[in-house]
């Protein structure tokens, strides 16, 4: 087997949901070792989170959890009991990179501020992913995803104008902040290395958003100019899904000038009439212009006109795929993309697998999910020495 | 700490154009790495020619470009055609001695200019090569050109997108090449570490779309082990009842709120209806999913009478999750955002006549003296001269000579795309929620530049 880029890199996991547990399965599925902290009993909340396998109707069971648990061990400690900090200092002691998603200040009620995690380890990289960050007037803000879109930008240029905005559907702002965790940790190790000096990274998801949104502040700071949703009518290809025989297209062009070629694939000679020939011209009969490209769309099949485009290099249609579709697809089933991951579930679901590769150093699914607990002996008492007779209380829920 | 970022003393030689390579490497650049953009005359990136500050599109309008600029800041610009055959020879000196060369053609286009891994690791060994396409580098559909209106399609994320019963739904702007982005950053930082470490370097390959299809594995779980597609449900949750975004006082305004929980859904009821607190359709989150449409609609009756800024706020006090759904201009004066100090505040050469502008930040904060003092991005060809004599030792004759053979260039020979279209009419269709003939004087004062 190759060596993984992460080997010998050590991450003390103390985050739930969604965005920490992502940015840690990164971490993981490239070679860190990954040391889970759940609440004794109740455990990370995800793994009542749906989708579940219905044939095992183990609600217990989360898939998503074991999506996003894949190369970790999980260890029961009660943060706020005498054993579980004296435990904590240990594994802090043991690990070069920190990542927390509590709300802003948990830890350090728990005894862990700043300056005590950089007595007990100088060179260790903490992370904190929080809602809206660990400062600021929103700081203790409430949010699900849908929050994240509204106050990221996102949202406002998302859907029709003469609808609601619209967010994509699950938990993308999540994962967003995740993938940037797991960025922003390593960079600080990289620094670690080179330095000797550990740091503090804050993660916003609210930030993720903003971060990412093309020209949404800047068309305002630049030319004074504020976007809105998309509008009909305009003499244009929508560059929407819409709707053909059997599914949805993408009708992506480079521009106008190419507009001879899409009245080529389309087959519709109404679609050659002289007066579309122009973008003035399409656009001076735009409600006529797209009765006539939704009607020419709706005959053809989704397949013919994505492939049929592609022969063309100025047409880069888009096929609307569902997970139907995915699991069956070409350029997917090359890649080896989709994993069975460990014996979960009699259903035996696939998972999404290396979201890009490296050649040297791969991706690679040793481990799937833990059960709550399952390192809880190996990693306390084997690995860390631990007195053995204060053992008794690691079980015991954290109330809070 | 180093006072020039904690990535300095990283050099990336970037091929790319658009966002899913350029949005990588600024994120790196804003932490110090140096990135050396190719740029072409003949094909210019696509975001030099649409969109300029103050819609000026006079003179050196590449230059204004305010996408291009807000995906480039802090790095170099070197104008180099790569079908001189000297310029290509260039380029690979340069790859020479450099950590990272990063791209976003196809397969194909890579190939042609010789640009493949295994040709630039003998150039130089512990090369660190990215390729960022759509679909893959290999198999059936690597040849496919994509921007991200199209992998957002191909990658499962907008079939479960969308209105209620309306056809499957995108944003406004090419989402999946920042989610690439992100984790090509986080390919890059793996790569580094392990060739720091080892003294290797390696081949990355990023397909766009595989990388959104990673971040939705509930879509894949849901058809893998239950046979069951995704049903598109708008802003709904398909476990959390009310879930939803409102309209509110004024025009255009919304707010999104989610009760979490039984003390969320009673303080949220409370407030906005407490004389239908007691009806039974409403009583627990099972009965409210149930009841979706009924309560959505009852919300939003409430809703319209309120500012959406001042009802998130009194919403958030009494612990219910819900936020104002900002427009560009007020993410741009969001008060939480700026407590924060996340917009950098970026300087323009003064030959753009771009003045100082606030840009979105970077999507994570670290101890000062991380990150470095903030550079506009460069001039089309801005270091030909710097890199090519600096960096790779050219006399003036051979500079001269590339010079004359148009080989080297800082000058954009075509017109701007025929797709601009002018603000009037786009504000007449409705493509513009509102237009501020003051915005120069609103920056200045409110970012103080």
């Amino acid at each position: 087997m190759k060596p993984q880029a992460l080997k010998n890199v050590r991450v003390l996991d103390l985050t739930r949901y969604i965005s920490g547990p992502y940015c840690t399965k990164l971490l993981g599925d490239f070679g860190a070792d990954i040391i889970k902290i759940e609440n004794p009993s109740v455990g990370d909340p995800c793994r009542k989170m749906p989708p579940f396998d219905e044939a095992t109707q183990d609600t217990n069971n989360s898939l998503l959890f074991q999506y996003l648990n894949t190369n970790k061990k999980s260890v029961e400690l009660n943060l706020k009991s005498d054993f579980g900090h004296l435990a904590v200092e240990k594994l802090v002691r043991n690990s070069d990179i920190l990542v927390e998603n509590f709300r802003p200040g948990t830890l350090e009620s728990y005894g862990f501020t700043e300056s005590k995690l950089r007595t007990l380890n100088p060179n260790l990289v903490v992370v904190s992913i929080s809602n809206f960050g660990q400062t600021g007037p929103y700081k203790d803000f409430e949010a699900t995803d849908l929050i994240f879109y509204a106050l990221g930008g996102l949202m406002f240029i998302f859907g029709s104008t003469n609808k609601s905005p619209l967010k994509h559907a699950f938990h993308q702002a999540q994962f967003k902040a995740g993938t940037n965790a797991a960025s922003a940790a390593l960079m600080a190790y990289y620094e670690m290395i080179n330095s000797g000096n550990g740091q503090k990274v804050d993660i916003s998801i609210q930030e993720s958003m903003a971060a990412s949104v093309r020209d949404t502040t800047t068309s305002y700071a630049a030319s004074g100019i504020v976007r809105t949703r998309q509008t009909l009518m305009n003499g244009e290809l929508p560059r929407a899904p819409i709707q053909v025989k059997d599914g949805y297209i993408v009708p992506i062009t480079f521009g106008p000038t190419e507009w001879s070629k899409t009245a080529n694939l389309l087959e519709d000679d109404s679609l050659s009439d002289a007066k579309f020939q122009t973008p003035e011209g399409r656009r001076q009969h735009a409600e006529e212009f797209e009765n006539l490209v939704r009607a020419a769309f709706i005959r053809r099949g989704r397949h013919e006109l994505f492939y049929g485009a592609h022969s063309h290099r100025e047409l880069v249609y888009g096929l609307v795929q569902d997970a139907a579709d995915l699991i069956k697809n070409p350029q997917y089933e090359h890649d080896q993309y989709f994993q069975a991951i460990g014996n979960s579930g009699s259903n035996k679901p696939k998972f999404p697998g290396s979201p890009f590769k490296l050649s040297k150093t791969p991706w690679n699914v040793q481990k799937p999910a833990p059960t709550l607990g399952q390192h809880t002996e190996e990693i306390l008492i084997e690995r860390l020495k631990l007195p053995v007779d204060k053992f008794q209380d690691v079980r015991r829920p954290n109330e809070r | 700490m180093k006072d020039n970022g904690i990535l300095s003393g990283v050099r990336i030689v970037e091929l790319g154009q658009l966002i899913a390579v350029p949005y990588a490497t600024k994120l790196l650049s804003d932490m110090g790495a140096e990135i050396i953009r190719l740029e072409s005359a003949k094909r210019p990136d696509a975001y030099r020619l649409s969109a300029f500050y103050d819609e000026r599109r006079d003179g050196k309008y590449w230059n204004r470009a305010l996408n291009f600029n807000e995906q480039n800041r802090n790095k170099l610009s070197l104008g180099l055609e790569l079908d001189n055959k000297n310029g290509l020879q260039y380029l690979y000196d340069l790859i020479s001695i450099s950590d990272v060369f990063a791209c976003n053609f196809t397969p194909r286009v890579m190939k042609k200019f010789g640009l493949e891994y295994e040709n630039l690791q003998k150039i130089r060994p512990d090369i660190i090569v990215i390729s960022s396409t759509g679909y893959g580098h290999t198999g059936p559909w690597s040849s496919f050109g994509a921007i991200g209106f199209g992998t957002e399609a191909a990658s499962g994320l907008a079939a479960a997108t969308g209105y209620e019963n309306g056809p499957p739904a995108q944003p406004e702007i090419p989402y999946p090449d920042y989610t690439a982005a992100e984790h090509t950053v986080f390919a890059v930082m793996a790569a580094l570490i392990h060739r720091l470490k080892e003294g290797e370097g390696q081949f990355i390959e990023v397909s766009q779309a595989e990388c959104v299809t990673s971040t939705i594995p509930e879509t894949i779980l849901e058809y893998t082990a239950n046979k069951r597609i995704v049903k598109r449900i708008g802003n709904s949750h398909p476990n959390i009842s009310p879930h939803g975004c409102y309209p509110c006082e004024g025009q255009d305004k919304w707010i999104t709120i989610a009760a979490n929980s039984q003390d969320q859904w009673k303080s949220l009821s409370n407030l906005l209806f407490p004389e239908t607190g007691s009806d039974n359709r409403f009583q627990s989150n099972e009965s409210r999913i149930r009841n979706r449409t009924e309560l959505d609609k009852l919300i939003s009756s409430k809703t319209l009478s309120w500012n959406n800024v001042e009802l998130m706020n009194t919403l958030q006090k009494e612990g219910v999750a819900a936020g104002a759904v900002l427009n560009g201009k007020e993410l741009l004066f969001n008060e939480h955002l700026n407590q924060r100090d996340f917009f950098e505040i970026v300087p323009h050469h003064p030959e753009s006549e771009v003045p100082t502008l606030p840009y979105p930040g970077k999507p994570w904060k670290m101890s000062p003296g991380s990150d470095v003092k903030m550079k506009g991005a460069p001039l089309f060809g801005q270091h030909n001269e710097s890199i090519l004599k600096n960096y790779l030792g050219l006399n003036d004759d051979s500079y001269d000579t590339l010079i004359n053979e148009k080989a080297v260039v800082d000058n954009i020979k075509l017109d701007t795309r025929d797709i601009l279209v002018s603000r009037e009419i786009r504000e007449k269709e409705g493509s513009i929620y509102s237009y501020d003939p003051n915005f120069k004087s609103t920056i200045k004062s409110y970012f103080n530049i």
